[in-house]
């Protein structure tokens, strides 16, 4: 992180905010209270894409996440009877704590420990061409470029996807068009699967 | 997308358009016929391209990387292709007087389980993280409404427990996925193996994300720390749904275990762990499986915890892998074997389900005197799930318990062997009760000719497979050597 002050700076003070609103997500007994922090969560999040020059993951997670996964929840609260102290404390709570903060310390333990393989460390021209396989640029008159890995210029691969969104939906379409359409196929069967249950509930 | 691309993912594609024909034929026909021949029309094709690729009649291209290397049509994704597809279309043909008599949501249930075979399809010949993933997701999400289609108490709960169950699997395994991709810097399974192989790595990172994807296809493989939903499952959803789900829905989540741990995953300090994970949960399965099954009244409970010792079983081939190929070999052969003795078993029930419309094991009670044909059937099957020569059952059993010698994990066949010996009681049990009890009511029932025709085809394959296991030993062996 070379001298971005501002950007250090709102990376931990949204990471707090996040943990704190996690921990408002999860002991809040008003679940409509809950439901709002959960979409406080979910802009933090965002903001943290943003920061990682991930405009479009970012984009879709205030479009899908806050927008409508949300609004969705905030629906199903409304079906609920006792909203105000609605969820009762397990009688496993301690266990799961126990567990929770286990896996936690876990999980720290090897995020410090582990060496990551971050982009900029690859050096290996082979392993760049299959992480990225081809890298698209939009030329000055604005039809798209695609270049091979290796003859990347030095800077580019340090921050990777200058111009995300392009990156994503030409591989949408080139090396995941399998992925993407087996995505479709799970739309349908959601579709098909959730009236299929709930025609049935209505007729008994 | 090139031509020879198009060719290769033929079975791929003829299953997705049964989906969508058959969504077709059901919304305009509204005739139940017309839209269970129309699926079975394209899985008929979908098999015909399978043999294609597999005998490399015409347009098969050489390379098997396919789409950017997302996804392989190599001879182990088509040897289960035949395995899922050959299943489905079982269940259907054989489930049609059951469909026929059930009024509702019919056209719905095969909808559905054409889904999951669509994602089954993909999964098994997935070679990219994300692929996986969302293939993974595509095969259990039809699942969820399938174990709710049936308008019983307990069927809204089974949906839900499912559901939890399957998306917070799902999550673990997307987890370990992270992990692996943050060591390694790429989703591809190719990929993957070679950088493990250069660095030899023995990250704590490393061994948490073998955990985690354990942990996430444990759940699809009905392994123990995460079976609560299967006897549930078994006895809430529609026979035809379980018995699909019960061979197919484990052989797709084996062959992509056997795909990203013992192609991707192989190097020493990885194997070491790993071997120890499975060989652990293997004598889970199989202990807490058989013992459980030993004190179950109701017949599909029954069969719900014999398939999770049946698991178990399984496992052992892959923490054996070491032994020359044999041990997955073994697996392959007890998977293709399992699915005709459990098939069976599960579809003769169907019928005498069908007759007293509840699931207690008296209700086999003296089935060999009113009807001696079904008996011998059921009771050919459940020899085999038990591993009593000369069945198909026995053979895959000595398959993977000679592989755990073989790679000296002989506490482990021997374990095996006490649990056949454990598991031998239920089963014996029940076939003591179709021969010897009384019988509850005289009449017998009525079977047409074709459910005789496919119960003979299951019969035929136990014996058949029992008596001379290299037919399908040839198979499983060419399934293997294209994956490696």
């Amino acid at each position: 992180m070379s001298g971005n002050f501002f950007i250090d700076i709102t990376f931990w003070v949204v990471s707090f905010l996040i943990i704190l609103g996690s921990f408002y997500v999860v002991t809040a007994r008003n679940i409509f209270r809950g439901a709002i922090g959960l979409s406080f969560v979910f802009i933090c999040v965002a903001i943290i894409f943003f920061l990682l020059n991930a405009e479009f993951l970012g984009v879709v997670q205030i479009l899908v996440y806050v927008g409508a996964v949300s609004v969705l929840i905030a629906f199903a609260v409304m079906f609920i009877k006792d909203v105000v102290d609605g969820s009762k404390y397990s009688k496993y709570r301690l266990l799961s704590a126990f567990l929770c903060s286990f896996l936690f310390f876990v999980l720290i333990f090897i995020s410090q420990v582990t060496e990551w393989n971050s982009m900029d460390s690859i050096e290996n021209e082979d392993a760049l061409a299959g992480l990225e396989g081809f890298y698209f640029e939009e030329s000055e008159s604005g039809s798209i470029l695609i270049k091979k890995a290796e003859v990347l210029s030095d800077g580019v691969n340090k921050g990777v996807f200058i111009n995300s969104t392009l990156s994503i939906g030409s591989s949408l379409i080139s090396n995941f068009l399998i992925p993407l359409q087996v995505i479709g196929f799970i739309l349908i069967s959601a579709l098909i699967g959730s009236l299929t249950i709930i025609r049935q509930r209505r007729k008994q | 997308m090139t031509n020879q691309e198009l060719w290769m993912i033929l079975p791929i594609v003829f299953v997705g358009i049964s989906v969508l024909a058959t969504i077709l034929v059901e919304v305009t026909a509204n005739n139940f016929n017309k839209t269970l021949y129309t699926s079975l029309f394209f899985l008929v094709l979908a098999l015909l391209s399978s043999l294609n690729i597999w005998f490399e009649w015409t347009f098969v291209s050489s390379s098997e990387y396919l789409f950017g290397d997302t996804i392989s049509v190599d001879k182990f994704a088509v040897f289960f292709y035949f395995l899922i597809i050959f299943v489905t279309i079982f269940t259907f043909i054989v489930s049609r007087d059951y469909l026929l008599r059930i009024k509702h949501d019919r056209g719905e249930l095969l909808i559905l389980i054409l889904l999951s075979l669509t994602g089954m399809m993909v999964l098994v010949s997935a070679r990219e993280l994300i692929t996986i993933y969302v293939a993974l997701e595509l095969s259990s999400l039809p699942l969820i409404a399938l174990g709710a289609i049936r308008r019983g108490k307990y069927s809204a709960e089974i949906g839900l427990k499912f559901f939890v169950l399957s998306s917070v699997s799902t999550a673990i395994l997307i987890y370990g996925f992270v992990f692996l991709y943050g060591l390694v810097g790429s989703t591809h399974l190719t990929q993957i193996a070679i950088e493990l192989k250069n660095t030899n790595i023995a990250e704590p990172a490393l061994l948490f994300s073998i955990v985690a994807i354990i942990a996430g296809f444990g759940f699809k493989m009905a392994l123990v720390p995460w079976q609560s939903w299967i006897p549930d499952f078994y006895q809430g959803a529609p026979i035809p749904v379980t018995a699909f789900l019960s061979v197919a829905s484990k052989a797709s989540a084996f062959a992509i275990v056997i795909r990203i741990f013992v192609i991707t995953l192989d190097n020493s300090i990885s194997v070491e762990f790993w071997v120890t994970v499975f060989s652990l949960v293997s004598v889970l399965s199989m202990s807490i499986g058989n013992f459980i099954a030993l004190r179950q009244t109701n017949f599909l409970r029954l069969l719900g915890y014999s398939t999770i010792a049946q698991a178990g079983y399984m496992l052992i081939g892959i923490a054996a892998f070491t032994s020359n190929g044999l041990g997955v070999n073994g697996l392959l052969y007890y998977l293709a074997g399992y699915g005709f003795s459990n098939l069976t078993v599960f579809f003769v029930f169907l019928l005498i389900n069908s007759k007293f419309d509840d699931d207690r094991i008296d209700n086999l009670n003296g089935l060999i005197h009113n009807s001696p044909f079904l008996a011998i059937f059921i009771i050919l099957g459940l020899l085999s799930l038990l591993g009593m020569p000369p069945t198909v059952g026995f053979m895959g059993k000595l398959f993977v318990f000679s592989a755990a010698i073989d790679s000296g994990l002989i506490w482990l066949a021997v374990i095996g062997g006490i649990n056949t010996v454990v598991g031998a009681y239920y089963y014996l049990r029940i076939i003591k009760k179709i021969i010897f009890d009384k019988s509850n009511s005289s009449e017998n029932i009525p079977v047409n000719k074709t459910l005789y025709v496919t119960y003979s085809i299951g019969a035929l394959g136990i014996i058949f497979l029992g008596v001379l296991p290299a037919l399908l030993l040839n198979l499983t062996k060419s399934a293997i050597e294209s994956l490696i």
